[in-house]
């Protein structure tokens, strides 16, 4: 090597070793500004670090915290359905979900022990339906095509086959609802045991539209059967007949055989009716005797009419319960629905209309009537009556006729007859129709009143003008039964200060018909209120020897029909004779009425008859007309043969 | 750049070249750092490029080569501080695959100024693949020298071909590699 090179090298080397210090301190440099920014990132991670430890513990806390509330409401949670599961047991029922899409059941809670399936999820909703029995499975179906369709909630009872392999009725309730993280369309609800309850409810509900006695259905039930009936006739235009039926005089059956016969008798006939279940639709009992039948509508009428004659023919003879046999005796009235009545009450109303032209008959035995142009007529007349009546009897526009009554001892007006008159009457009607018709319709009450209240107001005329003669008035059976009669005289009496014994009430035998015990006691008591007992119209309907001894009266009033013959007939003339006799025996006084001839009166004065009535002295006349017949004011016997005659 | 890149290239002039020609590069070269180079440091790559120019002209011999030679001499010390960060590759293609994803993700956390080029791996298979250098730098040579100083380090003999497709935005290059 030169010394030139070992210069340059030497120089080069002096100039690196400059170089390297150079560097070094650049490095120096370098590494302290790298050391002063590491510091700088050290802290900044402390810090970092610090506020993450902050961050972690606040999250630990909030995740602690959570937990916390986790396990809460878990335990919650645990013990809401412990507790649901321990309603369900309770309640003795079984939650159901039914999944729309895999048309899946999942069942949960007491399941086992009502159905026999253990509680589980995903059941094929067929094989469930399968348990459903088969009249509820389409109403289940439909119910819960409704909810999957409009929302709408279920809630039907059904029968589910049990555990024990029969069915009993549950209630089923669910909403249309949403499950799973997918939310899934479902239908939720429950499935609740009822069974006991629902029999109790059919039971209640057996009780309260059937008759007990007999099982058939009553008025109530037969009710709401007719409005199904008559609609779904409407509807198809389908009419069809109905009967009804009533048993003539039952009470007299109960009377002779007791209740427990009559009852058996009730019970047989009603059998007898299910006999004709295959050409009736319904059979109902209205009332005591009352039955009501509706043919199928494709049994005509002219077959229900024959089919009505057949049922007479079988209860002629109908065996009791001791053995005897019975004519059961039957009216019955057949009218159309619509045709004849498009409700019920105006079917019935037709129905009702031919039973009484029927009853009309019953003394002949069983009938069968077809309502008919001429019963609508005859009702239309009653109908017309009966609301002319009602006005009449708000504007109180009625007025008594008197007729007299002589005492063939003392040959001498002893008092009169007050009969019901109605001056503005329609010409076309007859008083004892309007008298019928306001017996039947309980108009005879209002009428009655007024009747009595007309009566103590002449009777008062009378005593103050001094004639002491007594006054008749008819009291109707129908009144007896309603009204309070010994108040209502009593009443009148003190109101008009009239003397009882110029009263007297004049009762027909009907009034036997009714509770003769309580007839017995209302008549003693108008008796010892002083007024007179009279029966009336003696000997044309109910002529009870028994009951006559048994009531307390004073007088025995014998029909019209009776004296008619008197004169002419011997037989009737024999048959006065017994009834006077037989009166008189009993300390009745006897008073013949409709006499119109001398040979009457002759003939009934020789048979020792007491008192005298009839057109032979007087037509019935009004009040002033009464008072000054000659003789009925006055006390001085009257010459009768020569005086007094039919003109007057 | 980094202040290895020069401190290795000098420690290269010194050992290959000896101190004359080292002085006369360093004298030669009007240097904005005055070459005092410290492996932390960061210099311009312009002053690597200078040096490159004057060694050229100081030796004789081309640009090119002086890089590729740089490249080999660098790779070993490269590998190293490789190394120091656990990074360890099955051999030369498997680092040169994984140069993109992994050795640069490193290096920029080490350094998150450093300004890398890109290496676009096409694989040809286990044994052949083609990089798509590109770079703001032109140092593509460089970049042949420590593939090839990498298949060296792993023992491996290597074959590189460049082809370059510059575009006037950015260096391109692609540089096919193949173990035989």
């Amino acid at each position: 090597m030169t010394q030139s090179s070992i210069e340059i090298e030497l120089s080069y080397l002096r100039k690196k070793i400059s170089r390297e210090k150079d560097a070094r301190m650049q490095a120096e440099v370098l590494l302290e500004r790298k050391s002063t920014e590491l510091f700088g990132i050290n802290q900044r991670l402390l810090e970092a670090n610090q506020n993450l430890d902050v961050i972690v513990a606040r999250r630990t806390q909030a995740l602690k915290t959570s937990t916390k509330r986790v396990e809460v409401t878990s335990d919650e949670l645990q013990n809401t359905v412990n507790r649901l599961n321990l309603v369900l047991d309770i309640a003795n029922a079984v939650t159901w979900l039914f999944d729309v899409r895999n048309q899946t059941m999942d069942i949960a809670g007491k399941s086992q022990s009502l159905l026999g399936i253990e509680p589980t999820r995903g059941i094929p909703a067929d094989e469930l339906l399968l348990r459903i029995h088969k009249d509820d499975a389409p109403g289940l179906i439909d119910e819960l095509n409704l909810s999957l369709k409009k929302g709408k909630a279920i809630n039907i009872r059904c029968r589910i086959l049990s555990r024990c392999g029969s069915y009993r009725w549950f209630l089923i309730n669910g909403e249309l609802s949403s499950f799973g993280a997918k939310s899934s369309l479902c239908v939720i609800g429950s499935c609740i045991e009822m069974h006991e309850q629902v029999e109790r409810e059919r039971e209640i509900w057996r009780v309260a539209n059937h008759d007990l006695l007999t099982g058939l259905p009553n008025r109530n039930h037969f009710e709401t059967q007719f409005s199904v009936l008559a609609n779904d006739s409407l509807a198809s235009g389908e009419g069809f007949t109905a009967a009804l039926i009533d048993l003539n005089d039952f009470t007299q059956i109960n009377d002779t055989y007791g209740y427990s016969i009559g009852d058996g008798v009730l019970r047989d006939f009603a059998d007898v009716l299910r006999g004709y279940s295959d050409y009736t639709s319904h059979v109902a009992r209205l009332s005591g005797d009352e039955y009501v039948v509706i043919f199928k509508n494709n049994v005509a009428t002219w077959s229900a009419h024959e089919l009505c004659q057949k049922l007479i023919d079988e209860c002629a003879t109908m065996s009791l319960q001791n053995g005897e046999r019975l004519g059961l005796s039957l009216t019955m009235g057949l009218a159309v629905f619509p045709k004849d009545g498009t409700s019920l009450d105006d079917l019935m109303q037709s129905v009702y209309s031919a039973v009484q032209v029927g009853k009309q008959k019953k003394h002949i035995g069983s009938s069968c009537v077809l309502y008919n142009a001429a019963i609508e007529r005859e009702r239309f007349r009653e109908k017309d009556i009966r609301n002319a009546l009602k006005l009449a009897i708000e504007k109180q526009s009625f007025d008594l006729a008197f007729q007299p009554i002589m005492c063939n001892e003392e040959e001498s007006f002893v008092g009169c007859e007050a009969l019901f008159r109605w001056p503005d009457m329609d010409p076309q009607w007859d008083i004892q129709e309007v008298i019928d018709v306001a017996e039947n319709s309980g108009l005879i009450l209002d009428l009655g009143e007024q009747v009595i209240a007309m009566a103590f107001a002449k009777l008062s005329q009378l005593s103050e003008m001094g004639v002491k003669k007594w006054v008749a008035i008819n009291i109707s059976p129908l009144q007896f039964q309603f009204q309070d009669i010994p108040q209502l005289i009593s009443k009148a009496l003190v109101k008009h200060n009239v003397d009882p014994s110029m009263l007297v009430v004049e009762v027909t035998e009907n009034i036997f018909l009714e509770n003769i015990t309580r007839i017995a006691a209302v008549l003693s008591e108008l008796k010892k209120m002083g007024v007179r007992v009279s029966i009336d119209d003696f000997g044309s309907g109910y002529s009870s020897l028994r009951y006559v001894q048994m009531l307390p009266i004073d007088k025995i009033k014998i029909d019209k029909a009776f004296i008619d013959d008197v004169g002419s007939g011997v037989e009737s003339q024999g048959i006065v004779q017994a009834v006077i006799n037989m009166s008189h025996s009993m300390g009745y006084k006897v008073v013949a009425e409709g006499v119109e001839t001398q040979e009457q009166l002759m003939a009934l004065k020789s048979m020792g008859c007491d008192y005298i009535q009839g057109y032979f002295f007087s037509k019935p006349v009004n009040f002033d007309e009464l008072i000054k017949l000659e003789g009925f004011n006055k006390a001085p016997p009257l010459v009768l043969k020569t005086h007094l005659g039919r003109t007057l | 750049m980094k202040g290895i890149i020069f401190t290795e290239f000098i420690e290269l002039v010194e050992t290959t070249f000896g101190y004359s020609i080292a002085a006369a590069l360093l004298d030669g070269c009007d240097l904005p750092s005055g070459g005092a180079y410290t492996a932390v440091g960061t210099y311009d790559h312009e002053e690597v490029l200078t040096l490159v120019g004057q060694l050229q002209k100081l030796t004789g011999t081309p640009a090119a080569d002086l890089l590729e030679a740089y490249g080999q001499f660098l790779f070993p010390k490269l590998a190293a501080q490789m190394e120091s960060m656990s990074l360890k590759f099955d051999g030369a293609i498997d680092l040169l695959c994984s140069l993109e994803n992994i050795i640069h993700k490193e290096v920029i956390k080490l350094y998150p100024d450093a300004e890398l080029p890109s290496f676009k791996i096409q694989n040809i298979n286990s044994q052949e693949i083609v990089m798509e250098y590109r770079s703001c730098r032109p140092f593509a040579h460089l970049a042949k020298g420590l593939i090839s100083g990498c298949g060296e380090y792993y023992q491996q003999t290597l074959s590189v071909s460049m082809k370059h497709l510059d575009t006037k935005s950015e260096f391109f290059t692609l540089i096919s590699v193949r173990q035989s």
